[in-house]
């Protein structure tokens, strides 16, 4: 069985999602030793580390939103379509999908290669302030909705089932406004953890079921309205919206402040 | 008869109680081989009520005269209940699967009530916004929207118990319930005192319970708005299997409704085909 992990980049004014790619890879390859491809609509220019890359149409042309850096805002494409096709686009039997600010500091990822599962993703998020409440903002899609899951990282195997999870993810992402109005979403915007989760809640006969299981990894996150303050080897240290000072080190984090992060990178 | 249910239904002013035990028993017909026998003092003509097997009106002196709500004649389950092992419900009540299960379980115990109410998410419910007064007295947390009795001498003396309460509520209440005080009489309350009296809440409850049910008012739903009504909130329909479906998910076991306005066409169609 053939193993790796597959990124997905749209390059837009406000984010070098490509440049992320090559940063995320470099530490999956330093962590986990595993073949890295990018699916991605831009050009792949100078040096990389990309076993393949996949060229992949960008569907989206129209949907914005805002990205943060700290207080400051930018409203920029959101190009998050094209994950939907992982099953399809991926080289490998066995895929990890992760976003390419999914910064991997340690081998815990590849447990998932131990387990018997077809498709793990995770439910719950964890701030690294560990002081923001896990809220119903954070466990359901909505208020009155099904419960939440994070499209961030995911693993899968290609069986039938997961073919028919993503043929369903597909029809969701297609039929969006209508699967937003029947799930109650409150934003119009397109967003794989809701459509991940109402399809597996589908897939499931509309209950809670232990299909699909977690990852083997805790998903840890900052906000983008979290600041980075510095990067030294696997030890990143942050300021966070309310203030409190945090520093990680050996974890796996989920940088959701993009901007932020490419300024790391562009200064390593 | 060795087993069956029972539904209570005394008319008042507000709510067609009969239409929903017409709708509860024929849920119950609908996955259960059991009697359902219906107690209760309508004077509409039952004849052709199918869905009841016996009907048996409510004995004694009516304890609901000064009552709006109308529900204290149902302390008298014990003695009207034709069946050596009974499960009451809550006529606002649906059945949504076969209870030989429930009864399995119930059959460790002499009485038994639910403690554990669930959300339509099957998430157990956190809220204690409508049972302040059990919280402030102490009281257990017991709900009357299912339960069970198997005849005996211990059940004869709880429900003479449940009576007495009902029948001396004014003093009950002061004695058991001096904070939060609930000024009408509800099953749960008098119930809760009745086991409280006892001091047998271990005989009748069990934290462990794996019987359930899905209880429908809405501010007990663990959403962070604080609705008072769920149908304004969430969606219901009968899928293609004629399978409840609330706010997309799955219902199974009993659905405590609550809301009246539930009953709609499609639901009593569902029941009807």
């Amino acid at each position: 069985m053939n193993r790796g992990v597959l990124l997905f980049a749209h390059n837009n004014d406000a984010v070098d999602y490509v440049k992320q790619g090559i940063y995320c890879a470099e530490h999956i390859k330093k962590y986990l030793n595993l073949p890295v491809s990018l699916a991605t609509s831009d050009d792949v220019k100078g040096v990389h580390n990309f076993d393949q890359i996949i060229p992949t149409p960008n569907p989206n042309k129209k949907q914005t939103r805002n990205y943060y850096d700290g207080t400051i805002r930018q409203n920029s494409l959101w190009n998050n379509h094209s994950r939907t096709n992982a099953f399809s686009l991926s080289p490998y039997d066995e895929t990890i999908v992760m976003d390419t600010d999914f910064i991997v500091q340690n081998k815990n990822l590849n447990k998932v290669f131990e387990s018997k599962e077809d498709f793990l993703i995770n439910y719950k998020a964890q701030h690294i302030d560990f002081e923001s409440t896990y809220t119903n903002d954070m466990k359901y899609v909505s208020d009155t909705g099904i419960e939440m899951c994070w499209a961030t990282v995911f693993y899968f195997k290609k069986t039938d089932r997961v073919k028919k999870l993503f043929q369903m993810i597909n029809h969701i992402r297609d039929h969006w406004s209508f699967y937003r109005y029947r799930y109650q979403l409150l934003q119009k915007t397109y967003r794989n953890d809701f459509a991940f989760a109402i399809a597996i809640h589908i897939m499931n006969g509309y209950q809670k079921a232990t299909w699909p299981k977690q990852l083997p990894i805790n998903l840890m996150y900052i906000t983008d309205k979290d600041v980075i303050l510095n990067k030294t080897n696997s030890q990143w240290k942050f300021k966070h919206e309310s203030g409190l000072i945090s520093s990680i080190e050996n974890q796996n984090i989920h940088v959701m402040n993009k901007i932020a992060l490419n300024r790391i990178i562009e200064n390593e | 008869m060795n087993r069956g249910f029972l539904l209570f239904v005394q008319e008042n002013a507000d709510t067609d109680y009969l239409e929903q035990a017409r709708l509860c028993a024929k849920s119950i017909k609908k996955f259960n081989n059991d009697p359902v026998c219906l107690m209760t003092d309508s004077k509409t003509d039952l004849t052709g009520y199918d869905e009841f097997d016996i009907i048996k009106s409510i004995p004694g002196e009516d304890l609901a005269q000064n009552s709006k709500w109308k529900i204290e004649n149902r302390c008298k389950i014990y003695d009207v209940s034709p069946f050596k092992h009974t499960i009451v419900l809550d006529v606002d009540t649906l059945v949504l699967e076969n209870l030989e299960s429930y009864w399995q379980f119930f059959s460790n115990y002499t009485v038994f009530y639910l403690t554990t109410p669930t959300t339509y998410r099957n998430e157990a419910v956190k809220s204690n916004y409508y049972r302040q007064v059990f919280v402030a007295n102490e009281l257990p947390n017991i709900y009357c929207g299912i339960h069970y009795f198997a005849r005996g001498k211990f059940s004869q003396q709880f429900y003479d118990q449940v009576k007495d309460v009902v029948q001396n509520y004014e003093t009950y209440k002061k004695k058991f319930t001096p904070h939060n005080t609930q000024a009408w009489c509800s099953m749960d309350v008098a119930t809760a005192i009745a086991v409280k009296v006892l001091n047998c809440e271990h005989m009748i409850t069990s934290k462990n319970s794996p019987i359930n049910f899905v209880h429908m008012k809405g501010k007990v739903q663990n959403w962070k708005g604080a609705f008072s009504n769920w149908l304004g909130q969430i969606d219901y329909f009968f899928n293609k299997n004629n399978e409840l479906i609330v706010g997309n998910h799955l219902q199974k076991g009993i659905f405590h409704y609550v809301e009246n306005k539930f009953i709609n066409k499609n639901i009593k169609e569902s029941f009807d085909a």
